[in-house]
């Protein structure tokens, strides 16, 4: 299967599950699970459950829970990032020089997932170069994550780092800008702080904090980070962005060495039931909830299973298709079979009808039998009767008689039989004293035989020199006027 | 990963599975396709081998009674005259019918079950019309043998007194006409 077709059919899938489905989030921050769940109700995420358990907890959570599909939000222990410069190469290419480069650069690192994403391009040593954030966690850590869902029937459809799930909630109240920002979120395994500038984060580090909220000994942690940006990233953060508890429990006497604000509310997030933890507890696992279709080029599930997953779902949905026709196809065949069934037994039922009439049908052969020794006969007087009615065409010349004919001397009238028809010769002459009476009897003798039934006209010719004209005609028997034989 | 490739696996042999049946579900559909047709045109010529037979039934009365027909128009003297016989008894009827005219004939011919005498009938003075068409009339009313006319001519003489006419035709029969009384 090709990498577009790939893509296409996990984003149609992703979509489906995005916009119809409700979302269950896992958030694992150190020894404690924090699980939402959210759904989407037009623009706005509607907040359900919230639960935060332990590790053994979970498992029973696992056990009992009837979703299969989870997204996982993570504070890994052990994460690989950089700022890479690479050569500017096709974007089919970039991916393999960037897994090239971190393992160059991270010999330890042998089998990972990562993502990365390009900062800009400038100059480095007269060359054009790429800057590249990269991040990387070993898939052992993924695996044993995955594994667990699994262990239960469970699937995990993405897996995101927790600061990469709350730099888009950070994006969302503060918008996309170049200004370097600093943001602070807490979690049970202490502070994670990261850089974010353009909308992306640029570095990250996690920080164990004794306490919840923001102490003296946390500013001293986050005026470290910002002079390192400075000295090694080259990047001053204008503002330090305190992000869910860290802003509710503030209790430091020293200042940072940026202005420090609290992220702002989120507007489009409602609530459903009473709920004993602030939301401020959960706010990565609904952060990759709210931005799910921002959040898939930072998930980190390893390659086999994105593959097993996609290869499960097409097959499910082609089995299902496959499923689909072979029910219609068995229907058919069902009724098919019916419908044969019936049409075997109406023939039978008429065979049997036939042979009940066998013995019309042995009269009928012994009669066709006797009419065969009769044919000779029949056509012979067939053939004898087809001929035309000889004396009905000379009692329909017989108007020659007419007195008005006295001008006319017929001579000879010849009849021959032709087909069903008798055609009829007549010669003779119109002896008048000048041509135009001559015209009057001839014309007479014409019209009187073309008002004659059955007569037709073939021909007919007059020499004015000599008067004498011949004529041809046909003559048809009319129905009804046929003589007895 | 073994419990993926035993996920996968299932579907695969589900998929292939499904795909058996589908295939045995299509060949089915095919073949009972093919039956139907063919059990649809086997009741659709019984259908039409029963009108056929109704047709004979009918066939049956028709064929009797145009037998019944055609024995009827056979004279009963059949039973006792051979058709040359038959045919020279008509030659002498025709001279007593056209005293007036002369009547030639040629030598019997045959042809195949049936034989012919062709005879002319010629007059040189028509002595009346009506007459003469009620003779070519009777003529055409003869049976066994029959007189196929093949020809009338009605001539005026020169001198315009006199109307000569000619007929010329055939007295037809079978040979074998007896064989048809039985």
């Amino acid at each position: 299967m090709t990498g577009v077709c790939r893509d296409i059919i996990a984003s149609i899938v992703e979509g489906r599950r995005l916009y119809l489905a409700r979302q269950i989030a896992v958030s694992f921050e150190n020894e404690t699970v924090k699980i939402v769940y959210a759904s989407f109700k037009g623009r706005n995420l509607l907040i359900g459950k919230t639960l935060t358990l332990t590790n053994d907890e979970f498992e029973d959570f696992l056990k009992k829970e009837k979703s299969r599909d989870f997204i996982v939000v993570c504070d890994f222990k052990i994460f690989y990032q950089d700022i890479m410069l690479l050569p500017p190469v096709n974007e089919k290419y970039f991916k393999n020089i960037v897994e090239a480069e971190a393992k160059k650069r991270f010999s330890e690192l042998k089998d990972f997932t990562f993502f990365h994403s390009i900062l800009g391009e400038r100059m480095h040593e007269g060359r054009r170069v790429k800057e590249t954030f990269f991040f990387a966690v070993a898939n052992d850590d993924l695996n044993r994550l995955v594994e667990r869902f699994g262990r239960h029937g469970k699937r995990i459809r993405h897996i995101f780092p927790a600061p990469f799930a709350l730099s888009k909630s950070v994006n969302s109240s503060y918008g996309i800008t170049s200004e370097p920002l600093l943001c602070v979120a807490e979690s049970d395994a202490g502070k994670t702080m990261f850089l974010m500038k353009d909308g992306m984060p640029h570095f990250i580090r996690t920080m164990q904090s004794p306490e919840k909220g923001i102490h003296d000994v946390d500013v001293q942690g986050i005026n470290m980070t910002i002079n390192y940006c400075r000295q090694t990233l080259r990047l001053s953060p204008s503002q330090v962005i305190l992000i869910g508890t860290p802003c509710t429990i503030y209790d430091a006497v020293m200042e940072p060495a940026a202005p420090a604000i609290c992220m702002r509310s989120m507007s489009d997030i409602t609530t459903s039931g009473k709920r004993e933890e602030p939301l401020d507890e959960f706010l990565a696992p609904i952060s990759a909830i709210r931005h799910l279709k921002e959040l898939p080029a930072f998930n980190l599930l390893p390659k086999d299973y994105r593959d097993f997953y996609l290869h499960k779902t097409v097959i499910s949905y082609l089995l299902f298709t496959l499923l689909i026709i072979l029910t219609a196809g068995a229907f058919y065949l069902k009724a098919k079979s019916s419908e044969i069934f019936a049409s075997k037994k109406k023939a039978e039922a008429v065979r049997s009808e036939i042979k009940g009439m066998e013995p019309i049908i042995t009269a009928y052969e012994n009669k066709k039998k006797e009419m065969e020794r009769f044919m000779p006969l029949i056509n012979f007087i067939n053939a004898v009767n087809a001929s035309p009615d000889m004396q009905k065409a000379l009692i329909a010349v017989s108007s020659l008689n007419y007195p008005g004919m006295r001008s006319i001397n017929i001579r000879s009238i010849n009849i021959i039989p032709e087909g069903n028809a008798s055609r009829i010769g007549i010669k003779g002459s119109a002896p008048a004293k000048d041509l135009l009476e001559m015209q009057q009897a001839y014309q007479n003798l014409v019209v009187s035989f073309k008002n004659t039934k059955g007569i037709q006209m073939l021909s007919d010719r007059i020499d004015i020199n000599s008067k004498e004209f011949q004529m041809e005609l046909k003559y048809t028997e009319q129905s009804g006027t046929g003589a007895q034989r | 990963m073994d419990n993926r490739h035993y996920n996968l696996k299932n579907l695969l042999t589900g998929y292939i599975a499904a795909s058996i049946l589908l295939i045995i579900v299509v060949s089915g559909i095919i073949v009972a396709k093919k039956y139907g047709d063919s059990v649809f045109a086997t009741r659709k010529s019984l259908q039409t081998a029963k009108q056929n037979v109704f047709g004979m039934k009918e066939a049956i009365g028709d064929i009797d009674k145009t037998i019944a027909e055609a024995k009827m128009i056979m004279p009963d003297i059949f039973d006792k005259k051979t058709a040359e016989e038959l045919i020279y008894i008509r030659i002498d009827e025709l001279k007593s019918r056209f005293r007036d005219a002369e009547v030639s004939i040629t030598n019997i011919e045959y042809k195949g079950n049936e034989i012919g005498m062709p005879v002319g009938i010629k007059a040189n003075k028509m002595k009346d019309y009506t007459a003469f068409v009620n003779n070519i009339g009777w003529l055409q009313s003869l049976k066994f043998p029959f007189f196929s006319i093949s020809s009338i001519a009605v001539f005026q003489s020169q001198d315009k007194t006199a109307v000569s006419y000619e007929i010329k035709g055939a007295l037809r029969t079978l040979k074998d006409s007896k064989s048809y009384k039985d």
